[in-house]
């Protein structure tokens, strides 16, 4: 990895991340083996790799969120996994295919390099939701219990899908790696496990018609979900003369800004996909849950290609899918819906096609899916207030033009897998694409039909569902498109071939988004995530490491969403009175909680008394008061000597000072 | 699950019922004070925590160390229930039955507390267990009548040493004597006999019914006052505008996760298409239904009046269980019995689990001292428990008495630094009662707004695995989590509003609906 990371330091913890990545998807063959004997190895191991990364995370997370154990030990993790791996083995001999395991490994190694690549293109951990994710890992990575104290509303704990983030935090532990370094490499990972995991998907549906057309067209999708946009990264860009637009040149998030931004509207919309979150970078929960999702997948696949070939359908399979359902509520709550229309239109099928002699099967198949599914929640659920306030009407709908230009590419592909039902070519393959493309279509009529009422205004109503659904819908009718390719050029009819072209160019055209997502590695890189903060960053890292009064917070000067406020609570984790405060707002469904708070903190540093700044001190347990550039920025008549009277100057650098409170500067009998 | 956590207060009595109890205990005195002064409890309770603890603390062992020895008591025969249940549970159904018996009953939420608390639910379960156990055995024809007559004696003697209650348990062995159809004579003379021995047992173990039978009876004549509703205490205002049958069923079905009910209901079903079961099981369902009878006339439904109706719906739950796993031929079924089973034993878990961590109490105090400065009034709320403060502080208790006086209570208010409520002993009641208690909602929804000036700053509460989704809701009777785990709140005063302003404040309408105790509940859990 010398060739573009230069410090020893960041390449030592990427070797060490890579290892506890491939040792807990190394853990996981024998339970895969036993699951998913339907499987090619190829799948099998990339299977191994995504479950290796959920149940490490789970494993280390759970026992400090029942309140048995310390999150930063996490010696029990690597127990957990070698435990499932023996228990698997127990039950029978699962031999794995050592070449299969390298070359898939070699891939996994290259895409996570290129995913590294791409995230160190800009390392800097600002901008959009950057720091909302950074403030989490920091505040997982600086806690004991779960849920972690939230780094921007001291007091509470974080309120907030951030199970996702738990897992990385696992692995920064198990890695020994710092939390700006954790993002990084998780992003990395990430990348990799969706290339691999898509075309892992795709290969086990094709290889039994073809192994080289499977791995090809594997590649290719793998390839598409990394780097390639939907249909309007096409038509405005390369078509763009002929389409309606009101923007005067094509700027890359326009892919997932068209709806009711151009032409603008009161009904926007997002319309997000893979390789547009990995350009941005956010470790977001829908990023973080990719791996649930396409593990489901394969699993579901896996029980479909079981039930063809006439076997029973193991209650491990239930319970392993049920427990990634109920997983997803902790770390994208969307994806049990998702997952959950995915399976149910699954098990009605397997239903009919058992009919009534096995009903009673599927029946304890739904159950113990579902019963493994809420086991698997509620230590999450359990410290968790949600705050989407229901289901509503949609209220507005999105013209058809402007649906097809989002996601006509899979057109093409969802006639071809008509045609070919309608020719009864009734295969496997066919069946799972003819699935997937009803399961995506599902996913982009809903947000036409119902929307999750949530903080956003009228104008944004529809934008959240509509962004979290098709943002796997893209993924699974990418997949679809793929699978219809290959059974179109399976098929022997001589006007197959010029089909499966007329069902490939869409996705190829897609690719036209690459020139903004793709990234060779350059050398010179850096996994310092914190280069923005400048000298601030010398005070964040004191903050981090200093020894922390229990339930002690920090005031720093108070921000609105999406600004640099917040900096040190953010990169130290230590929590500080306030942060963003609209993001606080929403997690605790708490607005006049983070616009009090965001007053308070105003009026300490500009005018309030020292009796004042008192009071504020100990209701909420300040231990450290920030006096950094960006609070002298801020309040210019604001002096160090009006801070130095409430305790002492702890530190001083380039960056600013830190005032460590007394509680006796603050006594009665001195105010 | 019942050893472990006992100490969950740090001993330091925070249970108030335990709390008479134990008192008395440690006043026994020898040469002095043999006959307890406290009979709310019998002899053989307030004895045996102190000979119990004898040995380890001495004779004059402190508060604490009776504490611990009347919660260890508790543990010791909530343990041996579990056993005697498991046994019962074989010698009805079989082996499945007793597996499922051993999990309802070993893993039931509620049993786990009261093994934690040092009172005599424990025991008075044990007592119909060990009743039920000896009736079945004997219909059963493996033990003779006069066998069971004698361990039905000894049981009830030494249940009525712990508690008057006990004698309505005597149904289960008479109930049992008219299934085995003895001669009338024979009969008699062991109904004579276990009178005999149980009333000896009871007179030996509690002399005060010879010795203080003034003071004796006069609690019992308030105690029955109580459950009457004649005595208006502030411990039974949460019984006001209740219905009777409906609230108990109300209880059960969360104190068993549900899952318990809808099992013990299959259980009952089940018993009417088995003749042989249904004898065998008799007694344990007429004293049920007597009991049940009583309980219902009565005004206070403090849940711990369910504890001897608890063997029998575990048990009728553990049949059913047994019966759909064996008979279904069902892998849906015995899916559906397996999740029942864990949802049972998750909360039991859950359960023992909290009493491990630190009291919502103390955490309070510690959070308290971090946040007073000298001089500051901290107000606290009648009708609750004693707290133990930081120190340098006053604390001021509410004027919250009727009819309200508005304008002391806006006094008092104004003059508080800090308000803590260590329990929803008051504002989950008294708003519901506005004819009762005019002003409670406008007050208690002012403070959980905010209107009043006051911010809550820090909720406690005993932290548990299962979190929110573990403890019982506001609609479950408050000794289920007052005692043992109650939400403290800790309210500061953040807007230091004035009297005038405030008793204008307490004037505010404010509707029922936003007083109910869930609509309360649900301001407190906004950060504010």
């Amino acid at each position: 990895m010398s060739f573009w990371l230069t410090d020893p330091a960041d390449i030592s913890a990427a070797f060490r991340w890579v290892v506890v990545l491939s040792l807990s998807g190394f853990f996981l063959l024998p339970l895969v083996g036993r699951l998913t004997p339907d499987l090619p190895p190829a799948s099998q191991a990339i299977l191994a790799k995504l479950l290796g990364w959920l149940v490490a995370g789970y494993a280390g997370w759970l026992p400090p969120a029942l309140g048995i154990g310390s999150f930063h030990s996490q010696a029990g993790v690597f127990a957990t996994l070698a435990l499932v791996g023996t228990w698997a083995l127990a039950r029978g001999r699962v031999t794995p295919d050592w070449r299969v395991l390298v070359r898939i490994e070699a891939i996994f190694l290259g895409l996570f390099v290129l995913g590294l690549a791409q995230r160190l293109a800009i390392p800097d951990l600002s901008g959009l939701e950057k720091p909302t994710n950074l403030g989490f890992l920091t505040a997982l990575m600086q806690a004991d219990t779960m849920p972690p104290e939230d780094a921007w509303f001291a007091g509470h704990g974080i309120n907030y899908y951030y199970l996702g983030h738990a897992a990385v935090a696992v692995f920064g532990v198990l890695a020994d790696v710092r939390a700006d370094q954790a993002y990084q490499l998780a992003m990395a990972s990430l990348f990799a496990m969706t290339g691999a995991g898509v075309g892992a998907v795709v290969f086990a549906v094709l290889a039994p018609g073809g192994r080289r057309v499977g791995a090809a067209l594997a590649a290719l999708a793998g390839a598409a979900a990394l780097y390639s946009g939907n249909l309007h990264s096409f038509l405005y860009t390369v078509l763009r003369g002929w389409m309606p637009t009101t923007k005067p040149e094509f700027y890359y998030p326009d892919s997932t800004r068209f709806i009711g931004f151009d032409p603008e509207t009161d009904d926007h919309a997002f319309t997000e996909f893979t390789s547009y979150a990995f350009k941005v970078g956010d470790l977001h929960a829908h990023v973080l849950a990719i791996p649930i999702f396409l593990a489901a997948l394969l699993l579901l696949y896996a029980v479909v290609a079981r039930a063809a070939r006439g076997a029973s359908v193991g209650h491990g399979s239930a319970l392993m899918l049920g427990s990634l359902i109920g997983l997803s509520y902790g770390v994208n709550a969307w994806d049990v819906a998702i997952l959950g229309i995915g399976a149910l239109l699954i098990w009605v099928g397997l239903a009919i096609h058992t009919g009534r002699g096995g009903f009673d099967h599927m029946a304890a198949l739904a159950i113990i899916a579902l019963a493994s599914a809420i086991a698997a929640a509620i230590p999450f659920a359990a410290h968790f207030r949600p705050f989407s306030a229901g289901i509503a009407p949609a209220g507005s709908q999105t013209p058809i033009w402007q649906l097809l230009v989002i996601h006509a590419a899979a057109l093409p592909a969802l006639l071809a897998i008509a045609g070919l039902a309608v020719l009864r070519r009734r295969s496997l393959p066919l069946l799972f694409a003819a699935w997937l493309g009803l399961w995506g279509l599902v996913l982009i009529l809903l947000p036409e039909i119902l929307r999750v009422d949530d903080i956003y205004g009228q104008d944004y109503a529809r934008a959240n569902t509509m962004f979290k659904l098709t943002f796997r819908a893209q993924t699974i009718l990418l997949i679809a498109t793929t699978l219809a390719v290959g059974l179109l050029a399976r098929e022997k009819a001589r006007a197959s071939l010029p089909a499966a072209l007329l069902v490939l160019a869409p996705v190829i055209a897609t690719f036209a988004y690459a020139e903004h997502t793709f990234q060779v590695p350059r050398a010179g890189q850096s996994l310092d995530g914190l280069r923005h903060l400048g000298p601030r960053a010398v005070l964040a890292d004191y903050l981090a490491h200093v020894s922390w009064p229990e339930g002690g917070s920090l005031i720093e000067a108070p921000s609105d969403s999406f600004t640099g406020g917040a900096a040190l609570a953010t990169a130290s984790g230590r929590p500080s009175v306030i942060g963003w405060s609209g993001h606080v707002h929403l997690w605790h469904d708490a607005p006049a909680a983070s616009a009090g708070r965001h007053a308070e903190i105003q009026n300490f540093y500009s005018s309030a008394t020292r009796a004042e700044r008192c009071r504020i001190l100990r209701r909420y347990n300040v231990a450290y008061i920030a006096f950094t550039t960006a609070e002298q920025t801020r309040f210019p008549d604001l002096r160090l000597a009006d801070l130095e009277t409430l305790g002492y100057v702890a530190i001083d650098a380039e960056g600013g000072q830190l005032i460590r409170t007394v509680a006796a500067a603050c006594d009665g009998r001195t105010l | 699950m019942r050893i472990s956590g006992l100490g969950w207060d740090v001993y330091t009595g925070l249970h108030p019922d335990e709390g008479n109890l134990v008192r008395a205990s440690a006043a026994l005195a020898w040469p002095g004070r043999l006959v307890p002064e406290f009979h709310a409890y019998n002899g053989l309770a307030v004895w045996l925590p102190r000979l119990v603890a004898w040995p380890v603390c001495g004779w004059d062992a402190s508060l604490p160390c009776v504490t611990g020895a009347a919660r260890l008591i508790s543990a010791v025969l909530g343990s041996a229930a579990v056993l005697v249940a498991t046994l019962w549970a074989r010698d009805l159904a079989g082996p499945v039955a007793a597996a499922a018996a051993a999990i309802l009953f070993g893993a039931s939420a509620p049993l786990i507390q009261w093994a934690h608390f040092g009172t005599t639910e424990s025991a008075l379960i044990l007592a119909v267990l060990v009743l039920n156990w000896t009736a079945t055995r004997a219909i059963d024809g493996r033990m003779t009548p006069w066998h069971a007559a004698l361990v039905s004696a000894v049981t009830l003697g030494l249940g009525l040493g712990m508690k008057t209650t006990v004698l309505a348990f005597a149904v289960i062995p008479l109930c049992t004597l008219l299934i085995l159809r003895q001669n009338r004579a024979r009969a008699m003379r062991m109904a004579l006999a276990g009178i005999g021995i149980a009333g000896t047992l009871w007179i030996v173990t509690t002399p005060a019914i010879l010795l203080d039978w003034p003071d004796w009876l006069g609690t019992l004549r308030f105690e029955n006052a109580v459950v009457h509703g004649s005595a208006d205490v502030f411990w039974t205002w949460q019984f006001m505008g209740r219905t009777g049958g409906l609230y108990e069923l109300r209880q059960l079905w969360g104190a068993t996760e549900g899952a318990g009910l809808v099992l013990a209901l299959i259980g009952m079903a089940w018993l009417t298409r088995d003749r042989a079961l249904l004898r065998r099981m008799l007694p344990a369902l007429v004293f049920a239904l007597i009991y049940a009878a009583i309980i219902l006339g009565w005004h206070a439904r403090f849940f711990r009046y369910l504890a001897p109706l608890f063997p029998l719906v575990l048990m009728l739950a553990a049949i059913a269980a047994a019966t759909l796993w064996s008979r279904s031929g069902l892998s849906s079924v015995r899916a559906l019995v397996l999740v029942a089973l864990a949802l049972v034993a998750g909360n039991g878990l859950n359960r023992a689990a909290g009493y491990l961590s630190t009291d919502p109490r103390i955490l309070a105090a510690r959070d308290l001292a971090a946040r007073v400065l000298p001089g500051d009034v901290i107000l606290l709320e009648p009708r609750d428990v004693a707290f133990a403060g930081p120190p340098d502080h006053t604390a001021t208790i509410l004027p919250l008495d009727w009819p309200l006086d508005r304008a002391a209570l806006a006094q008092t208010l104004s003059e508080g630094a800090f308000m803590i409520l260590l329990s929803r002993r008051n504002w989950s009641v008294l708003p519901r009662r506005p004819e009762r208690f005019p002003g409670a909602c406008a007050y208690y929804h002012g403070l959980a707004t905010g209107r009043l000036g006051y911010r809550l700053v820090a909720r406690h509460n005993r932290r548990t695995p299962l979190g929110d989704l573990g403890r019982p809701g506001v609609s479950m009777e408050e000794t289920r989590v007052v005692f043992d785990a109650p939400e403290v709140l800790v309210l500061e005063n953040v807007d230091r509003l004035g009297p005038g302003d405030l008793a204008a404040r307490l004037e505010t309408p404010v509707s029922g609906k936003d007083c109910a105790p869930e609509s309360l509940a649900d301001l407190w859990r906004v950060p504010k």
